[in-house]
């Protein structure tokens, strides 16, 4: 028997214990600094957007390994990589880049970079977890934004004609007179009787009263937030009107703001102005929109096996905690105020109304009327004591979800009972004074705001 | 060190290696030629940095050497000798060069590198260092031992040295992040121009 077997044997030991010595040894020396950066100027929904990722070795070990970002929710790569090899020798910096495409509006999130390091014979791996964070604001999607400028030169709220009864916000306009036709006018404008009479082309013009208000509320509650497996988020469809309207507003020089409410608060607001670059304001009110939330059962329809790890639940589920605390908080000061200016939407309302300045108020609110009926109902109350405009545009639950293959009696009930409920809801709306109109996912801004004109609101 | 020169360096280190182990062992024609095969497929593994052929390599030529040399025992100095410079230090590099065959630099730490000469000592001069204490404690024992006991104390040694510097967590490494806000709109220009 000889020795020699044995000596093999522990020069391979040496080598193993020398890996695993010499990899805590280096994990030990490393001094990373990861760093993010969009490279895009704004990022839209269902568009590339770019991310540079800059690695600095400030240790004085060479870092060999795989670098990968954590991008949540999961978000499709479009272009490069976010998972790459690199080797960063001491004090240098390596970078990579990559475009990952944000399937919906909202705020994606970069978690951090992962780093997979390994030794030198492969036996020994670690993972690293790199914290650095960076939230991409996704807008909405980009048609939507040239939506919004070509119905922003076409369609207008106004209505031009003295026969009809005015509907809410055509009031603010009054004929003036008759003046000869320049070059450039409105076609609609030109007063055709006096044509056949004089044989002149004349131009019919109106006086402003005054700078109509506007304010239009976004309903960002749960309920405006769910969508089941294949649906269209009501939330989304609900941005995308609001800065479709805003920008028809501006461009007809009536000051427009935008608020964002749930159940318990408002989140974001800009007061209606006319300023400069007002638009840009209301777009980045309406960036802060949260979010569409995934029902727990389109989740456990899509993965049956992974409902309580899914993030989206998992986040609503954390979030519940929070937003019950919120509720019970805004309740709180509610009845200790004393003074009954309500929470959410009310609050907001009586706000705009005490900077009023004897202006006429009209409110647009976007909502289904789900968690945020209530609410809704008692702005409807407010704005008939004041004698202000509202106009509530109803997102139709049932019409933004997935009608089932099948419909059976029992569904058949239930889209019946909804519908019987929506037109209680209409009528006690209407009662109130107010405007109403139902839309559903294909209903564009276009329509409403024709529909508004015409008076069928 | 340039790329070509560690390539040259290295490729002389692997045939310095081959030679000490024909050099210390009683090579016949079979294992010269295994030796000289392995030596050759890390060579080529080095030029072509392919680690798997080096590593292949590495194992002929030491299984070759393991074949041919004969160490009956470790406590002289003579055996230790050729077990450390015929067998132990041309496996060590040939394993070295086998598994940095695909890396471009060479890392060497100054810890690491204490630590395992302190281990591969030590479990080398187990076998002197287990008689001299027996031998100062039991003096009654007879001081010859056979090879088989010789082989057991030195796996002994390995193993125990092996599970207590490779056991415990590797540590956290010190690294920062950046938290970045999110794209503002005023840095994208306006919107109301579009």
């Amino acid at each position: 028997m000889s020795l020699s077997w044995v000596v093999i044997a522990l020069a391979l030991a040496c080598m193993f214990v020398n890996s695993k010595v010499k990899f805590g040894w280096e994990i030990r020396r490393m001094r990373l600094k990861v760093t993010h950066a969009i490279l895009d100027k704004m990022v839209f929904a269902n568009e590339p957007a770019s991310i540079r990722v800059d690695i600095l070795n400030k240790g004085s070990v060479v870092i060999k390994g795989v670098f990968e970002d954590v991008i949540k929710p999961e978000a499709e790569t479009a272009a490069g990589d976010k998972r790459v090899e690199l080797t960063v020798p001491p004090s240098t910096m390596a970078s990579f880049s990559y475009s990952f495409v944000p399937k919906v509006r909202g705020k994606h999130e970069i978690t951090g970079t992962r780093l997979e390091l390994e030794d030198r014979f492969g036996l020994l791996s670690e993972d690293v977890a790199i914290p650095s964070r960076l939230v991409v604001a996704a807008h909405t999607r980009r048609e939507s934004f040239d939506a919004a400028r070509k119905i922003a030169g076409k369609e207008h709220f106004e209505y031009s004609g003295g026969g009809r009864a005015p509907t809410p916000v055509l009031r603010e306009f009054e004929f003036d007179g008759i003046r000869e036709y320049v070059a450039g006018d409105r076609a609609r404008d030109i007063h055709w009787k006096s044509l056949s009479k004089t044989g002149e082309l004349m131009t019919k013009t109106y006086k402003k009263e005054g700078a109509l208000q506007t304010m239009i509320f976004v309903d960002c509650g749960r309920s405006m937030r769910l969508i089941d497996a294949e649906g269209r988020p009501k939330i989304d469809h609900a941005v995308d009107l609001t800065m479709q309207m805003s920008k028809v507003l501006l461009s007809s020089y009536h000051q427009v703001g935008v608020a964002l409410f749930d159940e318990v608060s408002v989140l974001r607001e800009c007061t209606p102005t006319l300023a400069k670059h007002h638009f840009d304001e209301i777009v980045k009110v309406l960036r802060e929109a949260p979010g569409s939330l995934m029902s727990v059962e389109a989740v456990s329809e899509n993965q049956p096996s992974k409902v309580a790890s899914t993030p989206s639940v998992a986040q609503s589920a954390s979030n519940h905690t929070k937003e019950g605390g919120d509720f019970l908080s805004a309740v709180q000061q509610l009845r200790a105020d004393g003074k009954g200016r309500g929470i959410g939407l009310e609050r907001a309302m009586r706000g705009i109304m005490a900077k009023r300045k004897g202006q006429e108020l009209l409110f647009i609110i976007i909502s289904d009327l789900g968690s945020s009926r209530d609410a809704v109902l008692t702005a409807a109350k407010l704005t008939e004591r004041t004698g202000d405009q509202i106009l509530v545009i109803h997102t139709y639950d049932d019409w933004y979800s997935t009608l089932k293959k099948s419909v059976d009696v029992a569904e058949t009930e239930r889209l019946y009972g909804n519908m019987a409920e929506c037109l209680k809801v209409e009528g006690r709306l209407r009662g109130l004074g107010s405007s109403y109109i139902r839309i559903g996912p294909a209903d564009t801004a276009a329509y409403i705001i024709r529909s508004v004109r015409r008076g069928l609101a | 060190m340039t790329s070509r020169t560690r390539l040259t360096v290295s490729c002389a280190l692997a045939i310095l290696s081959a030679a000490a182990m024909l050099a210390f062992s009683k090579a016949n024609f079979e294992s010269l030629i295994g030796v000289l095969a392995g030596d050759i497929l890390v060579i080529a593994g080095l030029l072509n940095k392919y680690t798997p052929a080096a590593v292949l390599g590495m194992l002929v030529a030491a299984a070759m050497t393991g074949a041919s040399s004969v160490i009956s025992t470790l406590t002289g100095t003579d055996t230790l000798i050729t077990a450390i410079l015929g067998l132990f230090l041309p496996v060590i590099v040939l394993t070295w060069l086998a598994l940095s065959a695909n890396d471009d630099e060479i890392r060497v730490g100054r810890r690491p590198t204490i630590v395992t000469s302190a281990y591969a000592l030590i479990s080398l001069l187990s076998v002197p260092i287990a008689m001299v204490v027996g031998g100062a404690f039991v003096s009654a024992v007879s001081a010859r031992i056979s090879t088989m006991t010789e082989i057991a104390i030195v796996l002994f040694v390995a193993t125990i040295g092996a599970v207590v510097l490779t056991s415990g967590t590797l540590p956290v490494p010190k690294i920062e992040g950046e938290e970045e806000a999110a794209l503002d709109i005023e840095e994208s220009g306006s919107l109301s121009e579009g």
